[in-house]
């Protein structure tokens, strides 16, 4: 029979099973709960031999940011940073913007306040969620504690895929209370999943980006029809292909999405311009 | 390293090559300014990077990959199999270009140049080290001087330029690297920023060396106000002049944390310093006025670059806009 534990043991034991080995952490109210569950996880550890996890304690939360950029960096493993709700999360949107600018793999766990205290000015809250959408590669507010372990675990691979990034998930303290079983295994669907990026990054590509330019230069008007399911980035931000459009492509591929759930029905895409000359 | 205080015969190569191969590059303002005047003379472009939005999003690409940059770079050496060409003259270009425009500074200078800090201290490690950096005109310095010879070893906060970055990089670094050398580089600016950190170091006795470049206040700003704004050291002039660094790593358990400010003595405290087992903090009193050459301002080509007193330069610079329209 599984045993059941709490919010914050399962959070733990993901990070664990993750290969976590260095947590870089502050800790304050909403935090609380999982700071306690690392150390009965490190005590269990003891008992058993097995390698505990070491908490290191900066000045600052931004500290704590910046230690777990340099563990990543100097690594190329995700690093870690565990903080408490409002200045502690606010005092990370720093570093969580400077791992974004640079591609650097780290995640970052904030306390939040109960889920009924959310949105009513509670002490030490602020909008982590809204805070660090705009500047994190992704992030999660649990609501949904029977998600808890699946969120942290898809963390990671976000993370760590595609292009390397911070990923932020903040979860209420309630939710750290809250009582289940740990799965040790399962990751979120994520409809724009960066997992599949992966695709993208596989050299073949390569080569059937060649055939695609084969195709393209024997047509007049060529148009390519394909899903954005593997693409996310592709069709997001659209700032960042503003260049796109008066890009003077020898021949421009269209790319046209078949997923119902797009809203972008028609993207110029620039695989490469064909050089035909 | 090339771009805004690139090596000078880095930017001339830009300047004069046909063909680019930018693997992992984002063309971002410090490297491409004008973008339009990048590498004016380039025919092609290719661009391998792993997030497809970078492709084209600065600078418009003839050839772009999506990929690993490893396995890309693979894949594409045994597409070209078999393919041949002689670069001899344009290797021959470089490596007089490298001759004639290398970094150099005022080396009979009696004040403390931070640039021959940086010599010594390659001396000393020989590159066998994990580099920090904190923002300004000691990263700068970090990035054309210090001697790499291993991936994963310079940490710096490159695009969103984080003072403070430097001593809290170094912890991290340290804790998920025991057994090497982590050196901090810092500017006294940077490392004000996150200066309750040096208590980390010392609480878990990590043995990270922290070297701070002093110039008394923000160097990288006092430059721009120079350039850009006629020398109105306009807040610049306010703040660094009664810190006592030494003073304060000793408040936090440093047993080994000395100031230097004659030159003669570079070389062998360094050596002291990095060769300490525990924590060590050294603070170098450097030229309050050394700048950061060459220097190619915001939002200029690479025809704007100026080289400064010590780099001779190809041509003379055309003119500078004289105000910063951009940062």
């Amino acid at each position: 029979m599984t045993q059941t534990i709490s919010g914050g043991d399962i959070i733990v034991r993901t990070l664990a099973g993750e290969g976590v080995d260095t947590i870089f952490g502050y800790s304050g109210g909403a935090i609380l709960p999982t700071y306690d569950s690392i150390f009965r996880f490190n005590e269990d550890c003891e008992k058993s031999g097995q390698r505990p996890i070491q908490l290191i304690v900066p000045a600052s939360e931004q500290g704590a940011g910046f230690m777990a950029a340099g563990y990543a960096r100097s690594t190329g493993k995700v690093g870690v940073f565990l903080v408490t709700s409002g200045p502690g999360a606010t005092n990370c949107v720093t570093p969580i913007r400077d791992c974004m600018a640079d591609s650097v793999p780290v995640v970052l766990i904030t306390g939040q306040v109960p889920r009924a205290a959310l949105g009513s000015d509670a002490f030490q809250e602020a909008p982590v969620f809204s805070l660090m959408s705009t500047c994190a590669k992704h992030a999660f507010l649990v609501t949904d504690p029977e998600e808890l372990e699946a969120t942290v675990r898809s963390a990671f691979e976000i993370a760590r895929s595609g292009r390397p990034g911070p990923v932020v998930v903040d979860i209420p303290k309630d939710v750290q209370n809250w009582m289940g079983e740990y799965q040790g295994k399962g990751s979120l669907t994520l409809r724009a999943s960066h997992r599949n990026m992966g695709r993208h990054s596989s050299t073949c590509w390569l080569r059937a980006n060649v055939r695609c330019f084969t195709l393209a230069a024997e047509s007049s008007i060529p148009a390519l029809r394909m899903s954005c399911a593997g693409s996310p980035r592709l069709l997001e931000f659209p700032s960042r292909r503003r260049s796109w459009a008066s890009a003077p492509w020898t021949a421009r591929i269209r790319c046209r999405c078949t997923c119902s759930a797009c809203t972008v029905p028609r993207t110029p895409t620039m695989l490469s311009k064909i050089v035909t000359s | 390293m090339l771009g805004m205080h690139g090596a000078a015969y880095a930017n001339y190569a830009v300047e004069d090559c046909d063909f680019v191969i930018a693997v992992a590059s984002r063309f971002d303002d410090r490297v491409a300014g004008k973008p339009k005047e990048w590498a004016p003379h380039a025919r092609a472009i290719a661009h391998i990077d792993i997030d497809f939005a970078e492709l084209g999003k600065v600078k418009p690409v003839n050839w772009g990959h999506v990929g690993d940059a490893k396995a890309a770079l693979a894949d594409l050496l045994a597409a070209g199999t078999g393919f041949k060409k002689d670069f001899s003259a344009w290797r021959a270009h470089l490596d007089k270009m490298k001759k004639e425009h290398p970094h150099n500074y005022a080396r009979e200078s009696e004040l403390i140049q931070p640039q021959y800090v940086l010599e010594c201290l390659n001396e000393v490690v020989h590159g066998d080290a994990i580099f920090t950096t904190g923002v300004g005109q000691h990263q700068m310095w970090a990035a054309q001087y210090v001697a790499l010879k291993n991936a994963r070893s310079f940490l710096t906060s490159g695009s969103m330029g984080t003072m403070g970055f430097g001593l809290p990089a170094a912890i991290g670094a340290q804790f998920a690297n025991p057994d090497k050398t982590v050196i901090n580089i810092d500017g006294d600016g940077s490392i004000r920023m996150n200066l309750g950190e040096l208590e980390t170091v010392t609480t878990y006795n990590l043995p990270v060396k922290i070297l701070v470049l002093n110039n008394s206040g923000d160097g990288m700003v006092r430059q721009w106000q120079r350039l850009f704004f006629a020398e109105r050291f306009c807040g610049s002039d306010k703040s660094l002049h009664k810190k006592d660094f030494v003073k304060a790593a000793e408040a936090d358990g440093f047993e080994f944390a000395k100031r230097l400010s004659d030159k003669a003595q570079v070389q062998d405290v360094l050596k002291q310093f990095v060769d300490y087992p525990g924590p060590a903090f050294l603070e170098v009193v450097i030229d309050q006025n050394a700048c950061v050459y060459p220097m190619i301002g915001p939002g200029s080509g690479y025809k704007e670059m100026v080289t400064g007193e010590f780099i001779p330069a190809r041509a003379v610079a055309a003119q500078s806009a004289g105000k910063a329209d951009l940062f």
